[in-house]
């Protein structure tokens, strides 16, 4: 498969990926489209034999961290923008599920973004700790408590709802 | 073993060896609180996946789609690709090879490769005398092998130097005008070395100068306080020096063989 086949094969992983980074569907967007050209231009880069996906990852995640110093204007209060496209299409499932969903995502995007990270790479995405670790560039152990320290809180809120009793 | 929140949550992500997932298994039997806060771990990241599912459903955007079609598709370059993997797995050969007290460390992956770090005002990193040992900032000799390999050598495969292997990666246009050249130098001693670097020619003189260089190579001892991920930050600090300085480019194949030809004359 040729690179840019296997970048758009990728690209609701890179999206969603993007989403929790920023909390903005455009925002997202934008971002998953500056990291694919960057990661086109850097194929070379990428050593065969390692993950092509924490690859991409790390490059979305350290293009993110050039945005927001380029970029430092906007305001963290994004997540708006994230419970309006719930809330939008909120006629086609239950309200109450709708609503927690909103909430969910509400606090996720209220964690610290170190943890947040660590957050999307395992829980959401599946990557191993140390694949998590290799694209973040930091030790097995810090993925592991920053990972803890944001499951913790999400069990402590979220941990007594069912998804069925929504 | 203490069922804590952690052990807990390594055996949910199967992160744990199978004998301690085993264990684990049993004490949660004898355990209904901790399998509780088990039950709470996993509801509440079911809870995150589906609520990030919902939220970045949806087709991506065809201005995006576009944007990627658009963009210049990759070279491949075989020869490179097995250099740079092989470089890499006999780094990773070296890094894993048995020594006593390395084994009670936890796995660190690739992160135990030094970053050295010269050019771009960051300054020196480490206190080491082998900064850049391969590619000096500043002017290259106009009888070196190095100017040869500039002047004449395409990028995209290998080509033996002194120094190491010779690996043309771009060529670009700066903002000055100058043509520019980002090239990779693998070498082989006691160490593995990586440099990568970008060189610019002074059109008038036709001397290379070296104005970014960054070298990584596999560290001597684990006590080493210098350890940084490597690639991946080299690869970052190069991007970013390009990105700061190339106002055209990079060139095709086709055209980089004829500003070879012509001898680097403007087109």
């Amino acid at each position: 498969m040729d690179a840019k086949a296997e970048l758009v094969e990728m690209l609701p992983k890179l999206r969603r990926f993007a989403l929790g980074l920023t909390g903005a569907p455009d925002r997202a967007d934008d971002l998953v489209q500056a990291a694919c050209l960057k990661a086109l231009e850097r194929w070379h880069q990428w050593r065969p034999g390692t993950s092509l996906r924490s690859w991409l990852f790390r490059i979305v995640q350290t293009t993110w961290i050039d945005q927001k110093r380029f970029d430092a204007r906007r305001p963290t209060t994004s997540e708006e923008s994230v419970l309006h496209s719930i809330a939008d299409d909120a006629q086609s499932g239950a309200p109450e599920l709708k609503r927690l969903l909103g909430e969910v995502m509400e606090e996720v995007l209220k964690i610290p973004e170190d943890q947040r990270v660590a957050l999307l790479l395992v829980t959401v995405e599946g990557l191993s700790y140390q694949e998590a670790a290799d694209c973040l560039q930091v030790p097995i152990g810090t993925v592991m408590s920053r990972l803890s320290r944001a499951r913790r809180r999400l069990a402590d809120r979220f941990g007594g709802v069912g998804l069925l009793g929504a | 073993m203490e069922l804590n929140d952690e052990i807990l949550m390594a055996y949910v992500d199967g992160e744990l060896p199978a004998d301690e997932a085993e264990k684990v298994a049993q004490r949660l039997a004898e355990e209904p609180e901790a399998q509780m806060r088990l039950a709470r771990l996993q509801r509440s990241a079911d809870l995150v996946r589906y609520a990030i599912d919902e939220a970045a459903q949806g087709e991506p955007p065809p201005a995006l789609l576009k944007a990627i079609q658009d963009a210049p598709t990759p070279t491949t370059r075989p020869d490179a690709f097995a250099t740079i993997s092989k470089l890499w797995s006999d780094v990773r050969a070296w890094m894993e090879r048995p020594t006593p007290g390395l084994a009670a460390l936890p796995v660190w992956g690739v992160a135990m490769a030094a970053l050295l770090v010269a050019g771009l005002g960051l300054g020196r990193l480490t206190g080491g005398s082998e900064i850049a040992r391969d590619v000096a900032l500043g002017p290259i000799a106009p009888n070196s092998s190095l100017h040869d390999a500039l002047e004449t050598v395409g990028s995209g495969a290998p080509t033996p130097l002194p120094q190491g292997d010779f690996t043309g990666i771009a060529t670009f246009v700066d903002q000055d005008g100058r043509f520019c050249r980002e090239f990779d130098l693998a070498s082989r001693g006691e160490t593995v070395d990586l440099t990568v670097a970008v060189a610019c020619r002074d059109a008038v003189a036709g001397q290379w100068s070296v104005e970014f260089s960054m070298e990584e190579h596999a560290a001597s001892s684990v006590d080493e306080t210098l350890f940084a991920p490597a690639s991946g930050a080299m690869h970052e600090a190069v991007d970013t020096f390009v990105r700061s300085r190339v106002k055209d480019g990079p060139f095709l194949s086709t055209q980089e063989k004829a500003l070879i030809d012509s001898g680097w004359r403007q087109p």
